[in-house]
């Protein structure tokens, strides 16, 4: 598979909440990585999970089952999901799909 | 009386010390120094010349460059040079031993300060220096029989890996259910000498012989091992003059034949020939043939397994295709279908054309996650699909039943569907979570429809019905994301824009055709493997002069057909 666009992870813990921001382009091929770095991040109990998309150039359906996956995941942890909202292209998928009315979008610049 | 008492310790010595005088001759060797240089009295190393016992052994250096016995740190030290301790590889010309041997040097000098004598001590090291080496191989060729499922070629490196590491000769043959054998692979470092195997080859027999050589440790299962193999054995089973005189060219020296053993028995025998270096075989050799064995049998076995269940997937999916396209009045069909180019990891595209009460329903999905369950849940989705359109004609409801169905399933079960029911001139759809369909036609090309929830995911999710017209001589164009989401090689996207234009460059090709046109237009822009697989269905409206003449095609390519 071709992968040309860097694609990174990261964490940023802050006192009760922690941010996932995710650098490139989300595709079946990153989805262990980003289950791992969600795992990881969510065996410390926090209380405000955010996923962080503005910085990503791509998302198929596999990131959006991601997704909808974390977002059943903590409602049984009791913490609280936040996803900065992606650019317009990649929005769509979210559009499409109904998934925008379904899944907590903040826009970029929320604290 | 002090020089008798000090010859009584050095003889008692572990180690190997040998004496040389101020002029570099050899005057003293203890018991084990005689041994190492395979000299039968220290009178034997005093009347021979030193250069003639050197003759003897075949010195290396740790990477294998030949090195001069004046480099030795006795010889160094009494040329006045600095005369660090020097491992060297030696091994014994006439018999093929092999011995590691650390050589150190220690200057007496008199009261003027000249030399006196140097006194050399020789470690045999053999013991760890080739545990050593056998485990950083075996290392090695685990990772090499790791690297790749093409057994074949991995096999190949692996060999010519052990050459001359391990043996002068290294080969893997492989046996396949009914006994008989393939070559894989020879390897030597001297081409000459491999062409001499290819002529050998020719005497091979497909069937093996179970009493003898390969065809005995197939059927054992056991190693076989021949050491020092005289000229004699040579003449029984040479097969002619010829043979004898390939036999005799090769120089076979010592064999080693250890099996490729699985679970379900020997699959082939890994050989190790010394012939030209005239080593013979340790135990620990041997035990190294028999691990590389298992490591190649391991490898074989997992790539084995690998393509039948890649095999098994494809199948699985093929099936959930329709053998072929109904002919449906006043419309003509085509459909594309291309698996992902990941090998086993299957995706869950499938399209199918579904009959019900109110005509036909043109069905395309996509179903998240990949491999062998997401063909297990294509065939839920599919097969559902095909069921609940015996009681239910409204393609949002076919799809409202299926959401209900998925949300009874364990874990989070997701799909996308689109349902488009064609009538005169028009179509009445559905989409869940699925692209929107494009209709192709003079007018140029547009988006038909309005987007409803991913199925299986949500609690309430919205199914809008929307009708669109498509006119006589118009094209539905439906697909899956993994057309849009198709890669060029620079990691650029296919996306929505290039599809449209594709479609409007060629607005009224028949669906055959145009299914050609998409694949021709994905090719060319995409690179070899694709993540992700590709179904296209493609309804045209036919103009009345086609009457009932119409044709349909399903067009289904492997991925081999691909590039």
């Amino acid at each position: 598979m071709i992968r040309p666009a860097e694609f990174r992870v990261e964490v940023d813990r802050g006192q009760s909440a922690v941010k996932l921001r995710i650098v490139g382009e989300i595709d079946i091929a990153r989805i262990k990585q980003l289950e791992q770095s969600r795992d990881g991040v969510l065996a410390g109990s926090p209380s405000t999970l955010v996923i962080d998309l503005s910085k990503v150039g791509f998302l198929d359906s596999s990131g959006l089952k991601f997704l909808l996956q974390t977002n059943e995941r903590v409602q049984g942890l009791g913490c609280e999901l936040q996803i900065v909202r992606p650019a317009e292209s990649v929005m769509k998928v979210f559009t499409l799909t109904g998934a925008d009315q379904r899944l907590p979008f903040v826009d970029p610049g929320t604290p | 009386m002090v020089e008798s008492r000090l010859a009584a310790t050095l003889e008692a010595l572990g180690e190997a010390v040998t004496i040389q005088s101020a002029d570099g001759r050899s005057i003293y060797a203890n018991q084990a120094a005689l041994d190492l240089l395979k000299l039968s009295s220290l009178e034997e190393l005093v009347a021979t010349a030193p250069g003639e016992i050197s003759a003897r052994f075949e010195i290396q250096s740790e990477d294998g460059t030949p090195i001069n016995v004046s480099e030795f740190p006795g010889n160094r030290a009494l040329r006045g040079e600095e005369y660090p301790s020097l491992l060297v590889r030696n091994v014994v010309r006439a018999t093929g031993e092999e011995r590691w041997l650390l050589n150190k040097a220690t200057v007496l000098k008199d009261s003027e300060n000249r030399i006196e004598m140097v006194i050399n001590l020789i470690e045999n090291v053999t013991a760890p220096k080739q545990a050593e080496r056998r485990a950083k191989f075996l290392a090695q060729a685990g990772k090499t029989l790791a690297s790749s499922l093409d057994y074949k070629q991995t096999l190949e490196n692996v060999a010519s890996l052990a050459v001359p590491e391990v043996a002068d000769w290294c080969a893997v043959d492989l046996v396949d259910a009914d006994g008989d054998r393939e070559s894989v692979t020879v390897a030597h470092v001297d081409p000459t000498k491999l062409a001499l195997a290819g002529e050998l080859r020719r005497y091979d027999t497909r069937e093996l012989d179970p009493s003898e050589g390969l065809g005995a440790v197939v059927h054992t299962g056991e190693t076989q091992v021949y050491q020092a193999i005289p000229d004699l054995s040579l003449a029984e089973v040479a097969l002619d003059e010829e043979h004898l005189r390939l036999l005799r060219a090769v120089g076979l020296h010592s064999v080693v034949m250890a099996p490729l053993r699985t679970a379900h028995g020997t699959i082939g025998v890994l050989t190790l020939v010394n012939a030209e270096s005239r080593r013979s075989f340790a135990p620990e050799d041997i035990e190294l043939a028999e691990e590389l064995a298992r490591r190649a049998a391991a490898a074989v076995e997992n790539a084995r397994l690998f393509s039948e269940r890649t095999h098994i997937a494809r199948t699985l999916q093929e099936n959930l295709l329709p053998e072929a396209l109904p002919q449906i009045p006043g419309w003509q069909l085509g459909a594309l279908y291309r698996p992902s180019g990941g090998s086993t990891e299957i995706g869950g595209d499938f399209y199918d054309v579904v009959p019900t009460a109110a005509g036909w329903v043109l069905v395309i999905g996509d179903v998240t996650g990949k491999g062998v369950t997401a063909a297990g849940l294509t065939s839920l989705v599919r097969h559902s699909i095909r069921a609940i359109a015996h009681y239910e004609s409204e393609p949002a409801t076919i799809i409202e039943r299926l959401d209900e169905i998925l949300r009874d399933q364990r874990g989070m079960q997701t799909c996308t569907v689109a349902c488009i029911r064609l009538e005169d001139e028009a179509v009445t759809g559905a989409a869940g979570g699925h692209p929107l369909p494009l209709i192709v036609g003079p007018d140029g090309v547009n988006a038909a429809g309005e987007p409803g929830s991913l199925i299986g995911a949500f609690e309430n999710g919205k199914w809008p019905v929307w009708r669109a017209s498509v006119p006589r001589g118009s094209s539905l164009v439906l697909f899956t994301d993994g057309v849009t989401d198709s890669q060029a090689p620079d990691g650029e996207r296919f996306g929505d824009q290039r599809l449209a234009e594709l479609l409007a460059a060629a607005p009224s090709l028949d669906p055959p055709e145009l299914v050609r046109h998409i694949d021709a237009g994905l090719t060319a822009f995409e690179s070899a493997i694709q993540a992700d697989d590709i179904g296209v269905l493609i309804a045209k409206s036919l103009a009345p002069t086609h009457g009932n003449g119409q044709t349909s095609t399903s067009q289904r390519q492997g991925s081999l057909s691909k590039t």
